[in-house]
Formats: structure tokens, sequence, C-alpha cells
């Protein structure tokens, strides 16, 4: 039996058991009770241990997500667009339907016992945000948002249109998605700022020769993705964080695709903002946060004006409510953030170091079973430590929407097409890929129908 | 089985239907594009270009001469999908011998079957059966909203060139 060993990447204050192959033992590595293959593989037994207490319960996750039991094409569904968007537990669309349901009074200012009842729903959903990401008050704060892109955007308008000046440099890379690069365009161009783009290695990573390279004294910022949407690619963090700090510039992590599927905390990781969406961590589509210190929340202007976000309003002039207020001008997606809430209270619950342990166990089996495939091309690096549960790739000479509809013509969902991140095709030479992507749902059996379902319909190309 | 259900039904196994005879056509065995092969697509004035911004395909419309000294003729070359290919190759195929109203016409009613919708024009009487069992095929795509671009590109190319004829 082949050991399967967890190899977690350990990003804040959660003690993830840290592992290898275990080949030959050695190093620092512990011996993880976990599921050899086979045992994975099997179809009965769903329940298996990771770390020495916790025990992860496929069986009972999966029956969480009422979607898992739809089908597609008449077919049992695969989902394996979760880079694009998760699928929503039960607990998930019971607190939106609450909401609508049983107390959808607008938030704040509200003297009724329906509008308190809403705004203490609302308020709980940023503490389990703050719980989510390791949040201390006094250093940081919460701003809910429309999504990761708004998240970003406000950064880029609020911060960068106001400080940033001519000779001044944004540090981003050609892995970034559109969301977080093209609101640095228009910084950059507004402010006469330079934009400076940290080198992809051939398989799309970075080196810190690279990192120390690019970010410099005039660097004000670096805005980077903490894991790729398109090769599941996660950027030394520590390193690009210290070297940004060094040189008295701030860090935005793009935590789209990172914050749903790895334990992390901000304190302790020392990010200055992290942009992250719900509908992306099983909540709602429509809501996103951001997280950001709160001396650099304080200092920034408003990034929307209107109602809610005003401390006193003359004819004349006005004044700001404080942080978060201040950034959420407008009656917000209360719906989208008791969702977002309940979101996060499910994946604590869960365990973002069992999910992650998970998906890496996932990652592991399809490499081997991928690599079978001689006329498939994956793209990004496939050390285990440095990906997350993405897989882009191209079959010989077969365009990509063609191997999307042939597979799910079978069932099996997955993304194709450039990925919002046309430049990073652009640095693979290819104007797009097929990708699957995990999460918690996820099955070894899934993979095995996925990469039977990529040798048939490969053979009919043939 | 509902009556929706069996509508849905029909409808999904006629893009599968779609789906496999261009899959087939595309790639086994593999060729460029084109209905012929012995043009050179590579030559000619560029006069459209469209993107799909869904994916980056392209569509090219180019004119050139043949080099038998014919008339002037509308090349499309793509950077697609299967139905990208295919929906270039019929467009090409099925305008090469109308007038240019009739084309037009032709480019408005594949457009509106392709998105759901009904033509105001049928297609012209000229057009051979096995091309219209052709054209109609397409209207499989209604089931697939999110491939529906891949086919209307070719179409929408040749009307803006076919505009832009009309009004010089």
């Amino acid at each position: 039996m082949v050991g399967v060993l967890l190899c977690v990447r350990s990003i804040g204050r959660r003690t993830i058991p840290e592992c290898n192959d275990n080949v030959g033992g050695g190093g620092k590595a512990s011996t993880v009770a976990f599921p050899s293959l086979s045992f994975v593989a099997d179809r009965v037994e769903n329940r298996y241990s990771i770390g020495m207490t916790t025990v992860f319960d496929l069986a009972q996750i999966r029956s969480d997500f009422p979607a898992l039991t739809g089908k597609m094409r008449g077919k049992e569904l695969i989902y394996l667009d979760n880079g694009a968007t998760s699928l929503k537990p039960q607990r998930v669309l019971d607190a939106v339907q609450e909401y609508y349901g049983g107390y959808s009074a607008n938030i704040h200012r509200g003297v009724y016992e329906m509008s308190e009842r809403a705004t203490a729903a609302y308020d709980r959903a940023r503490q389990s945000l703050y719980r989510l990401l390791g949040v201390q008050e006094e250093e940081g704060e919460i701003v809910f948002t429309r999504g990761t892109t708004e998240a970003i955007n406000l950064v880029a308008y609020a911060w960068g249109m106001n400080r940033l000046v001519d000779g001044d440099e944004i540090v981003l890379t050609a892995m970034e998605h559109h969301s977080n690069l093209v609101p640095w365009q228009q910084v950059a161009r507004r402010t006469g700022a330079t934009l400076r783009f940290v080198p992809l290695t051939p398989d799309g990573s970075l080196t810190r020769h690279d990192i120390v390279d690019t970010i410099g004294n005039r660097t004000k910022i670096v805005a980077i993705t903490a894991m790729s949407n398109v090769t599941g690619y996660m950027p030394p963090l520590e390193t690009i964080i210290s070297e940004a700090h060094r040189n008295g510039a701030l860090v935005l992590l793009d935590g789209a695709q990172f914050v749903s599927h790895h334990p992390i905390d901000v304190a302790q990781l020392g990010c200055d903002f992290l942009a992250f969406s719900g509908h992306k961590m099983c909540g709602p589509t429509g809501i996103g946060a951001l997280y950001a210190r709160r001396d650099l929340l304080e200092q920034m202007e408003p990034f929307q004006f209107g109602g809610d976000m005003i401390r006193e309003v003359e004819l004349e002039k006005s004044t700001w409510a404080n942080i978060p207020e201040k950034f959420e001008a407008g009656t917000p997606n209360i719906a989208g953030a008791i969702g977002m809430g309940a979101a996060a209270e499910y994946l604590m619950e869960t365990g973002l170091d069992e999910i992650a342990g998970h998906e890496q166990s996932l990652n592991r089996y399809m490499r081997s079973a991928i690599g079978e495939l001689d006329y498939l091309t994956t793209y990004g690096p496939l050390q285990d430590d440095e990906r997350g549960g993405i897989f882009s790739f191209n079959l010989a000479g077969v365009h990509p929407h063609d191997v999307g509809s042939l597979l799910d013509q079978q069932g099996i969902a997955v993304r194709t097409g450039f990925h919002c991140a046309q430049p990073l095709m652009s640095h693979f030479g290819i104007t797009g890929t097929v990708r699957a992507s995990f999460y918690l749902y996820n099955t070894v059996d899934e993979i095995d129908r996925f990469i039977e379902a990529l040798r048939r319909l490969y053979a009919i190309l043939q | 089985m509902s009556g929706r259900e069996q509508s849905a039904e029909r409808e999904g196994q006629a893009w599968n239907d779609l789906l496999l005879s261009v899959i087939k056509r595309y790639y086994n065995p593999r060729v460029d594009q084109g209905i012929d092969g012995k043009n050179d697509r590579s030559v000619g004035i560029v006069r459209c270009r469209l993107v799909n911004r869904l994916c980056g395909d392209t569509v090219t419309v180019k004119e050139r001469r043949e080099t038998d000294g014919g008339p002037e003729r509308f090349y499309l070359e793509t950077q697609g999908c299967a139905v990208c290919r295919a929906s270039a190759t019929l467009a090409e195929q099925s305008i090469a011998d109308l007038k240019s109203d009739a084309a037009r016409s032709l480019c408005d009613s594949m457009v509106a079957l392709i998105n759901g919708s009904s033509p105001e024009n049928a297609f012209p009487a000229t057009l051979p059966c096995d091309t219209i069992r052709d054209l109609e095929a397409f209207q499989a795509l209604r089931e697939v909203p999110g491939r529906r671009r891949c086919a209307t590109l070719s179409w929408e190319a040749l009307r803006t060139v076919l505009a832009e004829e009309s009004n010089r």
C-alpha cells in the first residue's frame, strides 16, 4: 500500500501536521494517520483520520451539499469547477432563507426588534470572519464588499489613487487574475506610478532572487495572489511580505482562491490587505470582504459615498462614520453577509487544516493519475507544497472548449478558457486551458471517473 | 417524464449530436479548416477580426481573389474550437454563391437561430438541402448558451464586412 501523508502548507496560527512523502521517513515529518490511495478510493468507507484526533467524514460532508445530489446532462454530477465558485452547504442556504423569511429588515438605526435582530446577525457574520482569519480587532478590520474584485478596487481607489505619485512602483506578477491587474493599470495611468512585474519561471512560479530583485525602495505596494486561479501555485508569501515591508511597501493579497482552502492568520502573516470572496468559500455570490490594517483604513478616504457611511451631513459638506461603516456605503448585502458568516462557521467547524489536507491528498492522487496520460500537458509547478487543488491542462491538439463540452456530456463540470488570466496564458504560449479544481466534497472516486472520461473523449478524437 | 423534461432531453440530444458531428469532422482526421483545403488562408486583405471575449478565440475575415482569376471572395480564418471552426466553414461555404443582400440576410438568420430566436427570413432557396440541414443543426446551441458565441462569431464577422460592402 502506498502511504499518503499530509503535506499541508501552513499560513497562520493553526498548527498543521508537517509531513512529506515519508519515503524512508526522516525530516520533521510526522506520521499522520491517513488513508492509502486504495483506502481513499473505497466507495463504501468514507471516514478517515487526519491528524491525531480529527475525523474527516466525507460522506457527511457530501450530504451537507444539496447540489451534489443533482444530475447534469442526465448523469451524476461531478463538480470540479470550485475555482470558479463552490457549492453551498444546507447551513448557508438555511441562514439566507431564515433572514429573508423571518427577519429581513434593514440593519442599523432600526428601533424595532426585527431590525435589531438583522443588525446582530450582520455583525455576527463579521465576527465569524474575524475568527476565520485570526483578525485582532485592535489591529485590523473586515469591510464587506461585493467580492474580491470590489475589495481590490477599494484599495486601488481609496489608497492607490490618493497616495501614489509619479515614480512610485506597484509590484505585481503576470499570473494575477485580471481583477488584481486591471485596477492597478488604472491607478498607474492616473497617478503616473509604474507597474513592475516579478518575472515568472517557465512553470509559472517565482524565485526568491526575482522577488528581491523586483521589490525596491520605490515600491509602494505589492499586490499578489496567494494562490493562482490557473495553476494553483502558492507564492512564498512570507518572503514577499518580508521583502515588501523591508522596503516600506504595503502588501495586498488576492485571497480569492486561498482563503477557502487553507488556514490563514493575518496577524501572524502580516499582510496589510487581504481580499476574498464569499462564493468561493461555500457562501453566497455577491458578497466578499476586505481585511485591512485598522490604521490604514482610518487614513484612507471612503471609496463610495452615500447613506450609512456618514457621521454628519450638512448641505455643503459631510463627515464620515468610523470604520468599517466608512467603507460600506448604502444598504449592504445583508443576506449575503449572513450567508458568508454561516459559511465561515461551517468551514471552521469542518476544519481548514482538514480541508487542506483532504485537497492535498486529492492533488497527489490527481497528479499521479494524469501522469499516465502522455497526451496531457499540465501548467504550473507540481511540487505538492507549492500548489493548491487546481489543475490546468490541455490535451494535445484539442481545444479546451471541446474538452469541456465533452466532459459536460458526461456530467463533469470543469472550466475552460483563459480564466481571467490572459497574461499568464501568454506566458505559457497558449490561449486557454481546461481547469479542474477541487474542494472539500470531492473524492478520489470522482477523480477516477474524470480520468476515465478524459481517456474516453481523447479516444473519440483519434 | 414531464413534457418539459422531454423537451429538455430532446434539446440535449440535439446538442450532443451537433457536438459529436463537429468533433468528428475536425479531429478525426484533423483538418486545419476550410471547405476544400486548397486555399492559402495566410494571404488576403483582413476585413474584420472578432474576438470571443469569453475564451479568446478569434475569427478573421479575409478578402482575396482566387488564383484562377475568379471574383474576390471572403475567407474565414479561425483560431478556435470545433464549433467555432465548423460554423466558420459553413458560413464561408454558404455565402460563397449568394448575392450580398441574401448573404447578409443569412447572417442575420443564423445569429438569430443560434441565439434561440426565430429568424425573420427563410434560408435562401438556392442553398443545397444538405447545407440547410447543417445550418439548422446549429439551433441546438440554444441548449448551451456558453457555446453560442463560438458559433455566432463567424456570422457576425461576415455580417460586419457585408454591411461595409453595401455602404461602399
